[in-house]
């Protein structure tokens, strides 16, 4: 055999070896991660293309596949009360892209939105929005220009990369300029739907941990007059506290049938609060 | 890494290219060698396995073509272990998730299936097929240096997603290659355009398909059903037809080259022209080493249409693990066997009918293929064709007109490219000054866009 072909053998043995070494680091690691399943099988398709073509994204999806989806969240067997329809077209919803998937599919008749992709409270005074029917308006305008008796609040998964503190600092003053332009107006700050666990553990800043702690920052702000706080995750939750996957194409965002139910909830949770506080 | 990210553009191609350059020619091939090796190992960092296969798989092919050459004797047995090895190695990685997925529905059966695919198997394992049976052929000479071999199965633009390329289409630029300056611009040139049409074409209307997979086919408008079907079919044509033409450039700033993977499909009057024209490199492995070698046409019609049927069921289970993949393949087999023997003539002699029957077909076939989930995929044709589950009332009935507002400027210029308008302008104006104008607002308008995309925290802006 060719001698250069000897030297090109050995530094494939060498190669090899070294990728057994590894292998066998990867083996020793892999048994101390095996509390953290679904961070491990997750864990690998980041740089991998994207369509049919390159058949290796095919690693993506066996790793979504082998993610064991959470059953929905038991339900709770609560006593079913009718509450009396309430009129929504004095409601105005101010959110991110969550919330325009409400006002895309949530069928919440006569409802206003103040809502965009990006949305959050570090851009909102800035960032204007098409509310329909006033046209494209900045939140200042649209709270000096008109009046709304019922304001919801959805924001927080764009600020995830923040420091929540700061994030709760900015989200009270929005709240507080709310009731300041809007004062006989009851104030519904709603907590962020949680992401799928799969989506949690993926490294990224956008994780369930923030989120409750976003959450858990707001629903302080209950305290104030005419402030109340909603938490719907229990609705959409699987039994390990992430968003069912079912009910998800993204991890994040809700399929559409399933903002039918969110918007639904809000205007029961709504008639409950309105007869409960005899508004 | 893949040829769309800052890393490859930044780092590995400065770095690379410097070397590669300044090296003397006999050195080149050992320094690509390394290069690709390299490259490859960034995508397999986690899975080093895939390396080690890679590399068996190059040591194999290698011996078996030396041995078959040196023991004429005992060449099909040598050629039957090689194929035997890859198709081995192809079927467990690729079908091992999906096989066990399927098993684990039966009762008391619980495998434990989470194989990783190895990066570009699927294109490696094809071409070191070819070479085996070509020399088993005797139609090429065994390669007898271990490094040529090396850098024919590992170079790394064609490493991920081909082209795929054969040992004697290759093996005079591999023995000597020239580099001019003229190649080296051009290269990047072609390069730079591959990259836009994949960042900033196929990209945003891949995000298109994706939103509409979000909000839930059962939900969406007939309209936006269609709208969704055509941004996937020209999102996997941009992606992929830049994809090879990346490669292309980079082969020829390497002094390659490589073969032309795409020739405007989506002009094309028949669903058999069609699959001429798109990824014409797996196209010609498929006719070359399993249609002839089953009997092509040549034994008559019944034989044809099982041989066709073979081929176009093989290359739906190439390309990926799925039920839709077989039936995408069952799909093109039945229309390419029609056109074969009766439709074809109508279409030549029908243009405006030819061409409603591709712009029809185009989309619906490429549904079949993007959508994995066969009840999914029912969903999708029943929003598709509404008359097939009438009743249906959509949540947002201008759904499709809030995407298109969105998109539409990417639906038009991704339909533009698909043409040959734009690339006979291209033409024209290729020795012109305004052409590096463009390139580079193309280059700086990806690398604004892969920048968004990888490193910008602002990216969380997106919900």
């Amino acid at each position: 055999m060719k001698k250069s072909n000897l030297i090109i053998i050995l530094c494939f043995v060498l190669i090899i070896a070294a990728a057994a070494s590894a292998m066998l680091f990867k083996g020793g690691k892999a048994d101390s991660a095996e509390n953290n399943i679904n961070t491990v099988a997750y864990a690998d398709s980041e740089d991998v293309p994207t369509l049919g073509y390159e058949t290796e994204s095919e690693e993506a999806s066996a790793n979504k596949t082998a993610l064991v989806e959470s059953a929905p969240a038991e339900e709770k067997v609560e006593e079913v009360k009718e509450y009396k329809t309430i009129p929504m077209d004095d409601a105005l919803f101010i959110g991110d892209s969550r919330t325009v998937g409400l006002d895309d599919y949530g069928q919440i008749e006569g409802a206003h939105f103040f809502s965009d992709v990006g949305m959050s409270v570090y851009n909102i005074f800035e960032k204007g929005a098409k509310v329909s029917p006033y046209g494209y308006v900045t939140l200042k305008d649209l709270l000096t220009d008109h009046q709304f008796n019922k304001i919801y609040v959805m924001l927080g998964i764009n600020e995830a990369g923040y420091e929540i503190d700061k994030t709760i600092e900015k989200y009270e003053q929005l709240v507080d300029f709310i009731i300041e332009k809007e004062p006989d107006a009851k104030v519904f700050v709603m907590a962020n739907l949680h992401v799928t666990n799969a989506k949690s553990s993926d490294g990224g800043y956008i994780n369930n941990k923030t989120l409750n702690q976003i959450n858990e920052g707001i629903s302080a702000f209950a305290e104030k007059d005419n402030v109340f706080f909603l938490d719907a995750n229990k609705v959409f939750d699987d039994n390990n506290k992430g968003l069912a996957l079912s009910k998800t194409g993204d991890g994040v965002h809700l399929y559409a049938k399933y903002y039918v139910e969110w918007g639904k909830w809000i205007v029961d949770q709504t008639a409950k609060i309105w007869e409960e506080n005899e508004f | 890494m893949v040829f769309s990210s800052l890393q490859f553009i930044f780092i590995f191609v400065p770095v690379f290219f410097c070397i590669y350059y300044l090296v003397p020619g006999k050195v080149k091939n050992l320094i690509l060698l390394m290069g690709s090796l390299a490259f490859y190992l960034t995508g397999a960092l986690k899975n080093p396995e895939h390396l080690v296969l890679l590399l068996l798989s190059i040591l194999l092919d290698f011996m078996l073509g030396l041995l078959m050459e040196s023991r004429p004797k005992h060449k099909k047995a040598f050629l039957s272990i090689g194929i035997i090895f890859h198709l081995i190695c192809l079927c467990f990685f690729k079908y091992f998730n999906f096989i066990a997925g399927e098993l684990n529905r039966l009762p008391g059966v619980d495998i434990t299936a989470n194989i990783v695919l190895p990066l570009g198997i699927s294109f490696y394992t094809f071409q070191g097929i070819s070479y085996i049976i070509d020399v088993y052929r005797g139609k090429i000479e065994a390669e007898d240096s271990l490094l040529k071999f090396s850098v024919y199965i590992s170079m790394f633009e064609q490493l991920i997603a081909g082209p795929i390329v054969t040992y004697d289409r290759i093996k005079p630029e591999l023995d000597e290659r020239t580099i001019s300056k003229q190649d080296v611009k051009e290269g990047i040139g072609v390069f730079i355009f591959g990259l836009g049409l994949k960042v900033l074409l196929a990209n945003p209307l891949g995000k298109m398909f994706t939103q509409t997979q979000n909000i839930g086919f059962e939900s969406i408008t007939t309209p936006l059903a269609w709208m969704a079907a055509i941004a996937f079919s020209l999102q996997l044509y941009l992606d992929f037809f830049g994809y090879s033409l990346m490669a292309q450039g980079l082969g020829k700033m390497l002094g390659f080259n490589i073969p032309q993977n795409f020739n405007f499909p989506y002009i094309s009057r028949s669903m058999t022209e069609f699959w001429r024209r798109w990824h014409i490199t797996l196209g010609s492995w498929f006719r070359e080493y399993l249609y002839i070698p089953l009997g092509g046409n040549r034994k008559g019609t019944a034989c044809t249409i099982r041989n066709l049927l073979i081929v176009w069921l093989f290359t739906g289970a190439w390309h990926g693990a799925g039920y839709n993949f077989l039936l995408w393949g069952l799909i093109l087999f039945v229309l390419i066997a029609a056109e074969k023997f009766f439709l074809g003539g109508f279409l030549d002699r029908h243009k405006v009918f030819s061409r409603v029957y591709m712009l029809l077909l185009i989309p619906l076939t490429w549904s079949v293929f993007a959508i994995t989930d066969i009840r999914q995929l029912g969903i999708f044709f029943t929003r598709l064709f509404p008359f097939l589950k009438p009743g249906f009332v959509p949540l947002f009935p201008g759904d499709y007109l809030k995407y298109l507002g969105m998109y539409y400027p990417f639906f038009i210029i991704g339909i533009l490219f698909s043409t040959k308008l734009p690339f006979n302008i291209l033409k024209r104006i290729k020795n012109k000054y305004i052409i590096r104008l463009i390139l580079l607002a193309i280059l700086l308008g990806s690398v604004y866009c892969m920048y968004r995309g990888f490193d910008d925290p602002f990216l969380y802006f997106r919900f």
